[in-house]
């Protein structure tokens, strides 16, 4: 058992839980702002298909093999093998068996288009646990970045794009931290260079602990040294950010938008059966404990659509992004 | 992006690893005999291992063994005979084959890399060379590093740990030192 940390509040006692155990792992689903349509519709097609597919297997129980797995051929052939009987039952099913195949296509591209995000907790930070809830909780200007994606491929920043989302974004930070009941403190580069270049580097430390933490929880290349223990931090000199604050939160995003012309190439690409992104948006938050520099939670949210540079579509951006933050 | 897309790539490149994992103890590290005192992850391949805790950004020791004459000193791909690229040669001085190592940092888009304190070691034996690097990375942040190197016997080994200035270096700085030690 750990001791709580000093200067939390009475909620801080779940922080002291057995170090040691598994870091918490979760990860979900989350249907974009403009997609809800068609999210409910990939589900509904998804759950057609699996009824389909199990009336197709208790009519034809003999097979050993999933009928997910056989070809067409092999199907006929092994139905007209059987006799009459099942051969008429096999004809009844084989329309439902490609149907429920162009349901499966068509679900699994509708559900493609939906947000992911996953998140971890250091170890001994409990799953549901509000660590922060009433703690005062320093706010990093978000590093984002909203580049125009060229038919050619080439992401070129856009500057307006950016400062617009950066004002969206940092509204939709503090009406959610806010509504968390965290007390909010936004970072202001001081004016003793000293200090500054001090802060400077925690935040781009911050910066390389949170590419670690992409590369190898989130793009698994391996640290088996590790093992599943999530105990990144950036040590106690990240104190000098804030003297009062309990919590700092870091968020970077970078997000791409399709111009007209790759818009254009992604309706003939559709025709030629080429696939071709129209941006993504990407990026991660976390939380550290200024007392000790730990990183006690990190969400990476990764999604094909959604759109930073209106209000409404950032605060659905930063709703996800802060998924599963113990505050 | 293109950042996320390198990461992409690297994580493909270093996936197919294995990332055998390096307990602590006695190693034998192609033909170098070190110790360590705490585990690390190796993401590099024979000849030269990039031992990591961390990540590489937060703590990186390298080992490159056997670089011969000719050879780029991170064994970096060299474009034909005309690429000067920081090539080792037989007979260089500890203090050429430093500025070749500075010269193979900076080559890789570090600023600012430096050299300070060199001093004469031994590694494995032989006659070599201890250095602390500085450099900063392309957004800024400050690393420290320590060299052990060693080019007296025709080819070029060395050791090199490198590490942010704030809280990583100075964490996993014992540890290294400790290894460096099990090499004199």
């Amino acid at each position: 058992m750990v001791a709580p940390p000093k200067g939390g509040n009475a909620l801080d006692a779940k922080y002291a839980v057995e170090r040691g155990k598994d870091a918490k792992e979760s990860g979900s689903r989350i249907v974009r702002p403009l997609m809800p349509f068609f999210a409910s519709f990939a589900s509904l097609c998804v759950l057609c298909v699996l009824c389909v597919h199990k009336k197709a297997l208790q009519s034809e129980r003999e097979f050993r093999t999933s009928s997910w797995f056989l070809p067409r051929q092999r199907w006929l052939r092994q139905g007209a093998s059987h006799g009459t009987g099942r051969s008429d039952r096999l004809a009844h099913s084989r329309p439902a068996h490609g149907v429920h195949r162009a349901l499966l296509i068509l679900g699994a591209l509708l559900l493609a288009a939906c947000a992911q995000t996953r998140h971890h907790r250091a170890d001994g930070v409990v799953e549901q646990a509000a660590l922060g809830r009433g703690a005062n909780v320093l706010l990093v200007e978000p590093d984002i970045e909203l580049t125009e994606l060229l038919g050619s491929g080439v992401q070129q920043p856009r500057a307006d794009w950016t400062q617009t989302a950066r004002g969206h974004v940092d509204d939709a930070l503090r009406a959610a931290l806010q509504q968390r009941g965290a007390g909010l403190t936004v970072y202001h580069a001081p004016q003793d260079p000293e200090l500054a270049a001090r802060q400077r580097q925690s935040i781009l430390l911050h910066q390389a602990v949170g590419t670690s933490i992409l590369l190898h929880r989130h793009l698994n290349v391996p640290l088996p040294h590790k093992g599943k223990a999530f105990d990144w931090g950036l040590g106690p000199g990240v104190r000098s950010l804030d003297r009062d604050a309990r919590y700092a939160l870091f968020v970077f995003i970078r997000d791409s938008y399709a111009s007209s012309g790759r818009k254009a190439m992604m309706a003939v690409g559709l025709l030629l059966g080429i696939g071709v992104s129209l941006g993504q948006q990407i990026g991660f938050a976390s939380l550290v404990d200024l007392d000790d520099g730990r990183v006690v939670w990190f969400n990476l949210l990764n999604a094909q659509t959604g759109d930073l540079r209106d209000a409404e579509g950032a605060t659905a951006s930063v709703a996800k992004l802060l998924d599963g933050v113990p505050l | 992006m293109s950042r996320i897309l390198a990461l992409l790539l690297l994580a493909c490149l270093l996936g197919g690893c294995g990332s055998p994992l390096i307990k602590p103890g006695a190693q034998d590290v192609d033909g170098l005999r070190l110790s360590t005192p705490v585990a690390w992850s190796d993401l590099g391949r024979r000849g030269q291992r990039v031992w990591t805790r961390d990540g590489i950004a937060l703590n990186a020791l390298r080992i490159y063994t056997g670089i011969e004459p000719g050879e780029h000193v991170f064994r970096q791909r060299l474009r034909g005979e005309r690429d000067e690229g920081a090539r080792f040669r037989a007979g260089l001085s500890d203090v050429e084959i430093v500025e070749l190592i500075v010269e193979g940092l900076r080559s890789s888009g570090l600023q600012n890399v430096e050299a300070r304190a060199l001093a004469p070691a031994t590694l494995a034996g032989q006659r070599g060379f201890r250095a602390e690097l500085v450099f900063d990375s392309g957004a800024g942040l400050h690393y420290r590093g320590q060299l052990l190197g060693e080019g007296a016997d025709g080819s070029l080994s060395f050791l090199l740990y490198t590490a942010p200035a704030e809280h990583y270096y100075e964490r996993d700085r014992e540890a290294v030192e400790a290894v460096f030690a099990s090499l004199e």
